[in-house]
Protein backbone atom coordinates (compact mmCIF):
# COMPACT_ATOMS: atom_id res chain seq x y z
CA UNK A 1 0.00 0.00 0.00
CA UNK A 2 3.01 2.12 1.24
CA UNK A 3 4.75 1.00 -2.07
CA UNK A 4 1.49 1.99 -4.66
CA UNK A 5 1.46 5.50 -2.55
CA UNK A 6 4.75 6.35 -2.96
CA UNK A 7 4.50 5.70 -6.42
CA UNK A 8 1.96 8.44 -6.58
CA UNK A 9 3.58 10.50 -5.22
CA UNK A 10 6.88 10.31 -7.66
CA UNK A 11 4.55 11.52 -10.03
CA UNK A 12 3.50 7.93 -11.60
CA UNK A 13 -0.38 8.47 -11.32
CA UNK A 14 -3.30 11.16 -11.04
CA UNK A 15 -3.04 11.12 -7.37
CA UNK A 16 -1.17 14.37 -5.86
CA UNK A 17 0.69 14.84 -2.93
CA UNK A 18 -2.25 16.97 -1.43
CA UNK A 19 -4.57 14.26 -1.93
CA UNK A 20 -2.20 11.31 -0.36
CA UNK A 21 -2.11 13.71 2.61
CA UNK A 22 -5.93 14.43 2.71
CA UNK A 23 -6.42 10.30 2.02
CA UNK A 24 -4.25 9.76 5.19
CA UNK A 25 -5.80 12.60 7.41
CA UNK A 26 -9.33 11.00 6.64
CA UNK A 27 -8.47 7.29 7.18
CA UNK A 28 -6.02 7.74 10.25
CA UNK A 29 -7.21 11.01 11.87
CA UNK A 30 -11.30 10.84 10.65
CA UNK A 31 -11.17 14.09 9.15
CA UNK A 32 -9.48 16.81 6.78
CA UNK A 33 -6.13 18.28 7.12
CA UNK A 34 -5.86 21.78 8.56
CA UNK A 35 -4.44 24.18 6.48
CA UNK A 36 -1.12 24.68 8.58
CA UNK A 37 -0.97 20.70 9.02
CA UNK A 38 -1.19 19.92 5.09
CA UNK A 39 1.17 22.82 4.21
CA UNK A 40 3.42 20.93 7.11
CA UNK A 41 3.47 17.93 5.56
CA UNK A 42 3.53 18.65 1.88
CA UNK A 43 6.69 20.75 2.96
CA UNK A 44 8.11 17.36 4.19
CA UNK A 45 7.43 15.08 0.98
CA UNK A 46 8.65 18.67 -0.77
CA UNK A 47 12.23 18.34 1.23
CA UNK A 48 12.73 14.66 -0.30
CA UNK A 49 10.97 13.08 3.62
CA UNK A 50 10.05 9.38 2.93
CA UNK A 51 5.85 8.78 2.82
CA UNK A 52 6.31 6.18 5.76
CA UNK A 53 7.70 8.83 8.33
CA UNK A 54 4.91 11.42 7.24
CA UNK A 55 2.70 8.18 8.41
CA UNK A 56 4.05 7.01 11.20
CA UNK A 57 4.17 11.04 12.03
CA UNK A 58 0.23 10.94 12.14
CA UNK A 59 0.23 7.18 13.51
CA UNK A 60 1.88 8.42 16.47
CA UNK A 61 0.74 12.04 17.30
CA UNK A 62 -1.37 12.71 20.51
CA UNK A 63 -4.53 13.03 18.65
CA UNK A 64 -4.36 9.64 17.49
CA UNK A 65 -3.38 8.18 20.50
CA UNK A 66 -6.71 9.50 21.77
CA UNK A 67 -8.85 8.54 18.80
CA UNK A 68 -7.15 4.60 19.57
CA UNK A 69 -7.53 5.08 23.40
CA UNK A 70 -11.73 6.16 23.33
CA UNK A 71 -12.17 4.02 20.20
CA UNK A 72 -10.41 0.93 22.18
CA UNK A 73 -12.60 1.15 25.26
CA UNK A 74 -9.88 -0.18 28.17
CA UNK A 75 -13.37 -0.31 30.43
CA UNK A 76 -14.42 -3.34 27.69
CA UNK A 77 -11.69 -4.81 27.42
CA UNK A 78 -11.08 -5.32 31.27
CA UNK A 79 -14.78 -6.69 31.23
CA UNK A 80 -14.27 -9.57 28.57
CA UNK A 81 -10.88 -10.27 30.12
CA UNK A 82 -12.12 -10.91 33.79
CA UNK A 83 -15.27 -12.72 32.18
CA UNK A 84 -13.17 -15.67 30.21
CA UNK A 85 -11.28 -15.95 33.14
CA UNK A 86 -14.43 -16.57 35.27
CA UNK A 87 -15.61 -19.04 32.13
CA UNK A 88 -12.42 -21.21 33.53
CA UNK A 89 -11.75 -20.66 37.16
CA UNK A 90 -9.71 -23.59 38.11
CA UNK A 91 -7.40 -23.34 35.54
CA UNK A 92 -3.90 -22.29 35.82
CA UNK A 93 -2.85 -19.48 33.92
CA UNK A 94 0.33 -20.19 31.57
CA UNK A 95 2.76 -17.90 30.77
CA UNK A 96 4.59 -18.69 27.92
CA UNK A 97 8.64 -17.11 28.04
CA UNK A 98 8.98 -16.96 24.10
CA UNK A 99 12.87 -16.91 23.30
CA UNK A 100 13.36 -15.58 20.33
CA UNK A 101 14.00 -18.31 17.79
CA UNK A 102 12.98 -21.07 19.17
CA UNK A 103 10.11 -22.27 17.19
CA UNK A 104 7.68 -19.95 20.04
CA UNK A 105 5.24 -18.95 17.49
CA UNK A 106 4.13 -21.93 16.26
CA UNK A 107 3.66 -23.06 19.92
CA UNK A 108 1.82 -19.95 20.24
CA UNK A 109 -0.63 -19.72 17.41
CA UNK A 110 -1.21 -23.40 18.27
CA UNK A 111 -2.29 -22.53 21.66
CA UNK A 112 -3.91 -19.64 20.62
CA UNK A 113 -5.85 -22.05 18.40
CA UNK A 114 -6.82 -24.34 21.65
CA UNK A 115 -8.01 -21.10 23.40
CA UNK A 116 -11.63 -20.97 22.67
CA UNK A 117 -13.10 -18.67 24.98
CA UNK A 118 -9.79 -18.04 27.24
CA UNK A 119 -8.46 -14.80 26.66
CA UNK A 120 -5.26 -14.76 25.71
CA UNK A 121 -2.10 -11.92 25.46
CA UNK A 122 0.37 -13.07 23.25
CA UNK A 123 2.84 -11.01 21.09
CA UNK A 124 3.36 -8.57 23.72
CA UNK A 125 6.66 -7.20 24.71
CA UNK A 126 7.48 -5.43 27.44
CA UNK A 127 6.32 -2.26 27.01
CA UNK A 128 3.03 -3.07 26.47
CA UNK A 129 2.75 -5.15 29.44
CA UNK A 130 4.18 -2.57 31.70
CA UNK A 131 1.29 -0.33 30.35
CA UNK A 132 -1.81 -2.69 30.71
CA UNK A 133 -4.17 -2.46 33.67
CA UNK A 134 -3.24 -4.97 36.55
CA UNK A 135 -6.85 -6.46 35.89
CA UNK A 136 -6.13 -7.47 32.00
CA UNK A 137 -3.01 -8.99 32.98
CA UNK A 138 -3.80 -11.03 36.11
CA UNK A 139 -7.23 -12.47 34.00
CA UNK A 140 -5.18 -13.96 31.00
CA UNK A 141 -5.45 -17.04 30.73
CA UNK A 142 -2.12 -17.33 28.30
CA UNK A 143 -0.14 -14.93 28.43
CA UNK A 144 3.14 -14.54 25.71
CA UNK A 145 5.72 -12.50 24.39
CA UNK A 146 9.66 -12.21 24.74
CA UNK A 147 9.03 -10.48 28.74
CA UNK A 148 11.70 -12.57 30.35
CA UNK A 149 12.19 -13.87 33.99
CA UNK A 150 10.89 -11.01 35.84
CA UNK A 151 7.57 -10.85 33.69
CA UNK A 152 6.35 -13.76 36.41
CA UNK A 153 6.08 -11.23 39.23
CA UNK A 154 3.47 -9.27 36.99
CA UNK A 155 0.96 -12.66 36.76
CA UNK A 156 -1.16 -13.94 39.16
CA UNK A 157 0.29 -16.71 41.55
CA UNK A 158 -0.12 -19.86 40.55
CA UNK A 159 0.58 -19.00 37.16
CA UNK A 160 2.69 -21.79 35.31
CA UNK A 161 5.66 -20.64 33.29
CA UNK A 162 6.97 -22.62 30.08
CA UNK A 163 9.68 -22.03 27.42
CA UNK A 164 11.41 -23.48 24.44
CA UNK A 165 14.85 -23.50 24.21
CA UNK A 166 17.25 -24.46 20.74
CA UNK A 167 20.51 -25.54 20.02
CA UNK A 168 22.30 -22.22 20.20
CA UNK A 169 24.12 -22.36 16.80
CA UNK A 170 20.51 -22.60 15.43
CA UNK A 171 19.62 -20.01 16.71
CA UNK A 172 22.23 -18.03 16.28
CA UNK A 173 22.02 -18.49 12.45
CA UNK A 174 18.22 -18.21 12.95
CA UNK A 175 18.36 -14.96 14.32
CA UNK A 176 20.83 -13.87 11.74
CA UNK A 177 18.21 -14.57 8.79
CA UNK A 178 15.67 -13.13 10.83
CA UNK A 179 17.30 -9.44 11.19
CA UNK A 180 18.20 -9.30 7.76
CA UNK A 181 14.63 -9.91 6.48
CA UNK A 182 12.55 -7.45 9.50
CA UNK A 183 12.64 -4.34 8.06
CA UNK A 184 12.45 -2.84 12.06
CA UNK A 185 15.62 -4.62 12.57
CA UNK A 186 17.74 -4.32 9.51
CA UNK A 187 21.50 -2.62 9.96
CA UNK A 188 20.33 0.16 7.43
CA UNK A 189 17.40 1.60 9.99
CA UNK B 1 42.80 -25.30 5.87
CA UNK B 2 39.97 -25.62 3.43
CA UNK B 3 36.41 -26.86 4.45
CA UNK B 4 34.11 -28.08 1.31
CA UNK B 5 31.11 -25.91 0.69
CA UNK B 6 28.01 -26.04 -1.16
CA UNK B 7 26.70 -23.27 -3.84
CA UNK B 8 23.86 -22.78 -1.32
CA UNK B 9 26.01 -22.53 1.67
CA UNK B 10 28.57 -20.01 0.16
CA UNK B 11 25.67 -17.77 -1.45
CA UNK B 12 23.71 -18.16 2.17
CA UNK B 13 26.74 -17.03 4.15
CA UNK B 14 27.67 -13.63 1.57
CA UNK B 15 24.20 -12.87 -0.36
CA UNK B 16 23.38 -11.56 3.03
CA UNK B 17 26.98 -9.44 3.24
CA UNK B 18 26.32 -8.07 -0.26
CA UNK B 19 22.66 -7.51 0.04
CA UNK B 20 22.59 -6.09 3.22
CA UNK B 21 25.39 -4.62 4.16
CA UNK B 22 25.79 -7.65 7.52
CA UNK B 23 27.55 -10.57 7.40
CA UNK B 24 27.68 -13.44 9.82
CA UNK B 25 30.60 -12.42 11.12
CA UNK B 26 29.54 -9.01 11.76
CA UNK B 27 26.79 -10.29 13.87
CA UNK B 28 28.60 -12.61 15.85
CA UNK B 29 31.81 -10.23 16.78
CA UNK B 30 30.48 -6.70 16.69
CA UNK B 31 29.13 -5.01 19.62
CA UNK B 32 25.87 -3.97 18.40
CA UNK B 33 24.64 -7.08 17.43
CA UNK B 34 26.65 -9.61 20.12
CA UNK B 35 23.80 -9.43 23.33
CA UNK B 36 21.58 -10.85 20.26
CA UNK B 37 24.37 -13.84 18.89
CA UNK B 38 25.94 -14.50 22.51
CA UNK B 39 23.85 -16.57 25.67
CA UNK B 40 21.02 -14.79 24.36
CA UNK B 41 18.99 -17.51 25.52
CA UNK B 42 20.44 -17.21 29.08
CA UNK B 43 19.82 -13.60 29.15
CA UNK B 44 15.76 -14.23 28.55
CA UNK B 45 16.50 -15.94 31.45
CA UNK B 46 18.13 -14.23 34.37
CA UNK B 47 18.02 -10.28 33.04
CA UNK B 48 16.42 -7.52 34.83
CA UNK B 49 15.67 -3.95 34.00
CA UNK B 50 13.10 -3.37 37.06
CA UNK B 51 10.22 -3.11 35.40
CA UNK B 52 8.09 -2.75 38.74
CA UNK B 53 10.34 0.89 38.56
CA UNK B 54 8.99 1.62 35.05
CA UNK B 55 6.96 3.98 34.67
CA UNK B 56 7.57 4.92 38.73
CA UNK B 57 10.72 5.94 38.88
CA UNK B 58 11.74 5.98 35.17
CA UNK B 59 10.96 6.08 31.69
CA UNK B 60 11.49 3.39 29.05
CA UNK B 61 13.20 6.22 27.16
CA UNK B 62 15.48 7.32 29.87
CA UNK B 63 16.65 3.27 30.21
CA UNK B 64 17.41 3.48 26.58
CA UNK B 65 19.07 6.36 26.48
CA UNK B 66 21.54 5.10 29.46
CA UNK B 67 22.38 1.99 27.09
CA UNK B 68 26.00 2.50 25.57
CA UNK B 69 25.16 3.80 21.46
CA UNK B 70 27.26 1.26 20.49
CA UNK B 71 24.62 -0.95 20.90
CA UNK B 72 21.32 0.88 20.89
CA UNK B 73 19.07 0.40 18.23
CA UNK B 74 18.88 3.28 15.56
CA UNK B 75 14.81 2.68 15.51
CA UNK B 76 13.92 2.52 19.21
CA UNK B 77 10.18 1.77 18.72
CA UNK B 78 10.20 -0.84 21.82
CA UNK B 79 12.42 1.15 24.32
CA UNK B 80 11.71 -1.31 27.40
CA UNK B 81 12.04 -4.23 25.04
CA UNK B 82 15.12 -2.79 23.67
CA UNK B 83 16.88 -2.01 27.13
CA UNK B 84 15.85 -5.99 27.77
CA UNK B 85 17.54 -7.44 24.73
CA UNK B 86 20.14 -5.64 24.60
CA UNK B 87 20.90 -3.87 27.98
CA UNK B 88 24.40 -4.97 29.90
CA UNK B 89 23.77 -8.38 31.74
CA UNK B 90 26.53 -7.24 34.66
CA UNK B 91 27.70 -10.23 35.63
CA UNK B 92 30.38 -13.15 34.40
CA UNK B 93 29.65 -15.86 32.53
CA UNK B 94 29.93 -18.76 35.87
CA UNK B 95 27.24 -16.44 37.87
CA UNK B 96 25.53 -16.80 34.54
CA UNK B 97 25.13 -19.63 34.33
CA UNK B 98 24.08 -20.33 37.80
CA UNK B 99 21.57 -18.52 37.79
CA UNK B 100 20.38 -18.90 34.39
CA UNK B 101 20.34 -23.18 35.38
CA UNK B 102 18.34 -22.56 38.40
CA UNK B 103 15.77 -20.07 36.55
CA UNK B 104 15.27 -23.23 34.11
CA UNK B 105 14.79 -25.00 37.17
CA UNK B 106 12.17 -22.58 38.60
CA UNK B 107 10.33 -23.11 35.37
CA UNK B 108 7.55 -25.81 35.09
CA UNK B 109 7.24 -26.61 31.42
CA UNK B 110 10.66 -26.71 29.60
CA UNK B 111 10.74 -28.04 26.09
CA UNK B 112 13.11 -27.90 23.15
CA UNK B 113 12.66 -26.53 19.48
CA UNK B 114 12.78 -29.76 17.72
CA UNK B 115 10.44 -31.36 19.78
CA UNK B 116 7.98 -28.65 20.58
CA UNK B 117 4.76 -30.91 20.02
CA UNK B 118 5.64 -32.63 23.39
CA UNK B 119 5.61 -29.32 25.37
CA UNK B 120 2.64 -27.95 23.59
CA UNK B 121 0.69 -31.33 24.22
CA UNK B 122 1.79 -30.71 28.09
CA UNK B 123 0.52 -27.32 27.99
CA UNK B 124 -2.92 -28.31 26.25
CA UNK B 125 -3.37 -30.82 29.29
CA UNK B 126 -3.74 -27.43 31.74
CA UNK B 127 -6.88 -26.49 29.20
CA UNK B 128 -8.15 -30.39 29.10
CA UNK B 129 -7.22 -31.39 25.76
CA UNK B 130 -5.30 -34.50 25.56
CA UNK B 131 -4.81 -34.99 21.81
CA UNK B 132 -4.04 -31.76 20.35
CA UNK B 133 -3.77 -30.98 16.84
CA UNK B 134 -0.45 -30.87 14.61
CA UNK B 135 1.62 -27.62 15.53
CA UNK B 136 0.74 -24.85 12.71
CA UNK B 137 4.60 -23.37 11.15
CA UNK B 138 4.84 -20.34 11.60
CA UNK B 139 7.66 -17.32 11.68
CA UNK B 140 10.10 -19.73 9.73
CA UNK B 141 13.31 -17.45 8.29
CA UNK B 142 12.64 -17.71 4.46
CA UNK B 143 16.66 -17.61 4.26
CA UNK B 144 17.46 -20.50 6.62
CA UNK B 145 21.08 -20.76 7.03
CA UNK B 146 22.64 -24.33 6.86
CA UNK B 147 25.04 -24.79 10.30
CA UNK B 148 26.97 -27.01 7.96
CA UNK B 149 27.48 -24.13 5.44
CA UNK B 150 29.37 -21.80 8.20
CA UNK B 151 33.21 -22.07 8.58
CA UNK B 152 33.90 -24.38 11.41
CA UNK B 153 35.74 -21.05 12.98
CA UNK B 154 33.19 -18.94 13.20
CA UNK B 155 30.78 -22.02 14.04
CA UNK B 156 33.27 -22.84 17.51
CA UNK B 157 33.24 -18.76 18.27
CA UNK B 158 29.31 -18.77 18.36
CA UNK B 159 29.21 -21.79 20.21
CA UNK B 160 32.18 -20.52 22.82
CA UNK B 161 29.82 -17.42 23.02
CA UNK B 162 26.95 -19.66 24.31
CA UNK B 163 28.38 -21.69 26.11
CA UNK B 164 25.98 -20.91 29.08
CA UNK B 165 23.16 -21.51 26.45
CA UNK B 166 24.46 -24.65 25.77
CA UNK B 167 24.16 -25.80 28.82
CA UNK B 168 20.69 -24.42 28.91
CA UNK B 169 19.93 -26.45 26.20
CA UNK B 170 21.04 -29.69 27.46
CA UNK B 171 19.00 -29.42 30.04
CA UNK B 172 15.90 -28.53 28.31
CA UNK B 173 16.53 -31.32 26.06
CA UNK B 174 16.62 -34.13 29.65
CA UNK B 175 13.23 -32.61 30.18
CA UNK B 176 11.90 -32.54 26.89
CA UNK B 177 12.77 -36.34 26.53
CA UNK B 178 11.59 -37.21 30.06
CA UNK B 179 8.24 -34.80 29.27
CA UNK B 180 8.35 -36.87 25.91
CA UNK B 181 8.55 -40.44 27.60
CA UNK B 182 5.79 -39.73 30.74
CA UNK B 183 3.25 -38.64 27.36
CA UNK B 184 4.18 -41.45 25.87
CA UNK B 185 3.28 -44.12 28.82
CA UNK B 186 0.46 -42.31 29.70
CA UNK B 187 -0.83 -42.69 25.68
CA UNK B 188 -0.11 -45.83 25.85
CA UNK B 189 -2.36 -46.28 28.84
CA UNK B 190 -4.76 -44.74 26.80
CA UNK B 191 -4.60 -46.79 23.62
CA UNK B 192 -5.36 -49.92 25.94
CA UNK B 193 -8.04 -48.64 27.81
CA UNK B 194 -9.56 -47.63 24.64
CA UNK B 195 -8.66 -50.17 21.64
CA UNK B 196 -11.42 -48.46 19.44
CA UNK B 197 -9.85 -45.08 19.30
CA UNK B 198 -9.15 -43.75 15.83
CA UNK B 199 -5.86 -44.70 14.37
CA UNK B 200 -6.28 -40.37 12.89
CA UNK B 201 -6.14 -39.27 16.83
CA UNK B 202 -3.23 -41.10 17.27
CA UNK B 203 -1.14 -40.93 14.01
CA UNK B 204 -1.55 -36.91 14.45
CA UNK B 205 -0.40 -36.23 18.66
CA UNK B 206 2.20 -34.97 19.19
CA UNK B 207 4.60 -37.29 21.08
CA UNK B 208 4.68 -39.80 18.03
CA UNK B 209 5.32 -36.67 15.80
CA UNK B 210 8.33 -35.41 17.99
CA UNK B 211 9.42 -38.92 18.37
CA UNK B 212 10.16 -39.31 14.44
CA UNK B 213 11.86 -36.19 13.35
CA UNK B 214 11.44 -37.82 10.16
CA UNK B 215 7.91 -38.03 9.50
CA UNK B 216 7.67 -34.41 11.79
CA UNK B 217 9.72 -32.94 8.92
CA UNK B 218 7.55 -34.25 6.32
CA UNK B 219 4.78 -33.07 7.96
CA UNK B 220 5.74 -29.66 8.47
CA UNK B 221 8.28 -29.12 5.96
CA UNK B 222 6.12 -30.36 2.57
CA UNK B 223 2.96 -31.16 3.87
CA UNK B 224 3.02 -27.80 6.33
CA UNK B 225 -0.55 -28.43 8.35
CA UNK B 226 -1.80 -30.99 6.15
CA UNK B 227 -2.67 -34.15 7.96
CA UNK B 228 -1.31 -36.93 6.73
CA UNK B 229 -4.42 -39.38 5.91
CA UNK B 230 -7.61 -37.46 4.95
CA UNK B 231 -9.47 -36.50 7.68
CA UNK B 232 -13.01 -37.24 8.54
CA UNK B 233 -14.45 -34.27 7.09
CA UNK B 234 -12.79 -35.19 3.96
CA UNK B 235 -12.98 -38.53 4.08
CA UNK B 236 -16.67 -37.98 3.29
CA UNK B 237 -16.14 -35.48 0.85
CA UNK B 238 -14.30 -38.48 -1.39
CA UNK B 239 -17.21 -41.11 -0.35
CA UNK B 240 -19.54 -38.51 -1.45
CA UNK B 241 -18.20 -38.16 -5.01
CA UNK B 242 -17.56 -41.28 -5.79
CA UNK B 243 -20.99 -42.34 -4.29
CA UNK B 244 -22.35 -39.55 -6.56
CA UNK B 245 -20.21 -40.38 -9.75
CA UNK B 246 -21.35 -44.02 -9.31
CA UNK B 247 -25.30 -42.62 -9.09
CA UNK B 248 -24.74 -40.87 -12.28
CA UNK B 249 -23.46 -43.94 -13.59
CA UNK B 250 -25.78 -46.27 -13.14
CA UNK B 251 -28.57 -43.52 -13.47
CA UNK B 252 -27.27 -43.33 -17.43
CA UNK B 253 -27.57 -47.30 -17.75
CA UNK B 254 -30.58 -47.27 -16.47
CA UNK B 255 -32.10 -44.79 -19.35
CA UNK B 256 -30.02 -45.49 -21.85
CA UNK B 257 -29.91 -43.83 -24.96
CA UNK B 258 -32.96 -41.95 -23.77
CA UNK B 259 -30.70 -39.65 -21.85
CA UNK B 260 -26.95 -39.23 -21.53
CA UNK B 261 -26.00 -38.15 -18.77
CA UNK B 262 -22.03 -37.98 -19.41
CA UNK B 263 -21.46 -34.44 -18.22
CA UNK B 264 -22.81 -35.31 -15.10
CA UNK B 265 -20.19 -36.98 -14.39
CA UNK B 266 -18.60 -33.56 -13.82
CA UNK B 267 -20.16 -33.34 -10.07
CA UNK B 268 -17.39 -36.16 -8.72
CA UNK B 269 -14.18 -33.77 -9.79
CA UNK B 270 -16.38 -30.69 -8.38
CA UNK B 271 -16.80 -32.61 -4.84
CA UNK B 272 -13.23 -34.04 -4.53
CA UNK B 273 -11.93 -30.22 -5.13
CA UNK B 274 -13.19 -29.06 -1.82
CA UNK B 275 -10.90 -32.00 0.16
CA UNK B 276 -8.11 -30.43 -1.37
CA UNK B 277 -7.07 -33.84 -1.71
CA UNK B 278 -5.48 -33.04 -5.41
CA UNK B 279 -4.37 -36.77 -5.95
CA UNK B 280 -7.59 -37.88 -5.32
CA UNK B 281 -9.42 -35.48 -7.23
CA UNK B 282 -7.36 -36.97 -9.92
CA UNK B 283 -8.07 -40.09 -9.41
CA UNK B 284 -11.33 -39.84 -9.63
CA UNK B 285 -11.07 -37.63 -12.45
CA UNK B 286 -9.13 -40.54 -14.05
CA UNK B 287 -12.35 -42.77 -13.43
CA UNK B 288 -14.99 -40.31 -14.36
CA UNK B 289 -13.20 -39.65 -18.21
CA UNK B 290 -13.36 -43.62 -18.28
CA UNK B 291 -16.86 -44.27 -17.49
CA UNK B 292 -17.64 -41.62 -19.38
CA UNK B 293 -16.01 -43.23 -22.66
CA UNK B 294 -17.55 -46.69 -21.40
CA UNK B 295 -20.91 -45.12 -21.08
CA UNK B 296 -21.42 -43.06 -24.43
CA UNK B 297 -20.67 -46.58 -26.19
CA UNK B 298 -23.26 -48.08 -23.71
CA UNK B 299 -25.23 -45.21 -25.04
CA UNK B 300 -24.79 -46.17 -28.66
CA UNK B 301 -23.10 -42.24 -29.09
CA UNK B 302 -19.40 -43.14 -29.77
CA UNK B 303 -17.32 -40.62 -31.67
CA UNK B 304 -20.16 -38.45 -32.02
CA UNK B 305 -20.54 -34.72 -31.75
CA UNK B 306 -22.25 -35.28 -28.18
CA UNK B 307 -19.77 -37.43 -27.08
CA UNK B 308 -17.04 -35.34 -27.80
CA UNK B 309 -18.99 -32.65 -26.27
CA UNK B 310 -19.25 -34.30 -23.67
CA UNK B 311 -16.10 -35.86 -22.74
CA UNK B 312 -14.08 -32.46 -24.08
CA UNK B 313 -16.90 -30.82 -20.85
CA UNK B 314 -15.71 -33.33 -18.69
CA UNK B 315 -12.46 -33.63 -19.34
CA UNK B 316 -12.02 -29.74 -19.05
CA UNK B 317 -13.61 -29.31 -15.97
CA UNK B 318 -12.22 -32.20 -14.04
CA UNK B 319 -8.51 -31.16 -14.79
CA UNK B 320 -9.59 -27.88 -13.46
CA UNK B 321 -10.98 -29.11 -10.43
CA UNK B 322 -7.40 -31.22 -10.09
CA UNK B 323 -5.32 -27.91 -10.55
CA UNK B 324 -7.54 -26.48 -7.90
CA UNK B 325 -7.53 -28.57 -5.38
CA UNK B 326 -3.61 -28.64 -5.62
CA UNK B 327 -3.73 -24.71 -5.51
CA UNK B 328 -6.20 -24.76 -2.57
CA UNK B 329 -3.37 -26.94 -1.12
CA UNK B 330 -0.52 -25.23 -1.54
CA UNK B 331 -3.38 -22.43 -0.20
CA UNK B 332 -3.81 -23.97 3.04
CA UNK B 333 -0.23 -24.78 4.07
CA UNK B 334 1.41 -21.36 3.61
CA UNK B 335 1.22 -19.39 7.00
CA UNK B 336 2.08 -15.53 6.78
CA UNK B 337 5.77 -14.41 7.05
CA UNK B 338 5.49 -10.50 7.79
CA UNK B 339 5.78 -9.51 11.08
CA UNK B 340 6.93 -6.41 12.78
CA UNK B 341 9.06 -7.43 15.13
CA UNK B 342 11.18 -10.57 16.00
CA UNK B 343 9.51 -13.61 17.04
Amino acid sequence: MLAFLQSRLRGESKFTREEVIEALYRGLLDRDPEPPGLAAQLAALEAGAPLHQVVYGIGHSREYFEMWLRGGDPPALATEAWRAATRHPNEAHIYFLHIMKTGGTALVEGLSALAGDRFCLTQIFLDHMVALPPVVLESAALVAGHLGIEAREFLPAGTVTATALRDPLGRVLSHYAHILVDPALRPET
Amino acid sequence: MCFPTTPISWWTRHSAQRLKGLSLEEFVHSRRWRPLSENFQARNLVHRVGLYGVWRTQSPEQMLAELDPAIRPADPRLPLQASFDRGPLGISEADLRDASLAALDSIEYVGVSERLAVLFSSLSRIWGVENPPPLPVANVSIHRLDPSGVPRRLREEILEANAVALALYEQARVRADAAASTQAGRRAVQRQSAPAAAPATTASSGVERASDPGGRNRSRGRAGTAAPWPSRLDRWGLVLAVALSVVVVGLDLILSQQFILTHLLVIGPCIALFTTRWPATAAIVVAAVIAGNLLAASDGVWDTFTDLSGLITLTVVSMTATAAAAAMARSRVRQPQARLYPS
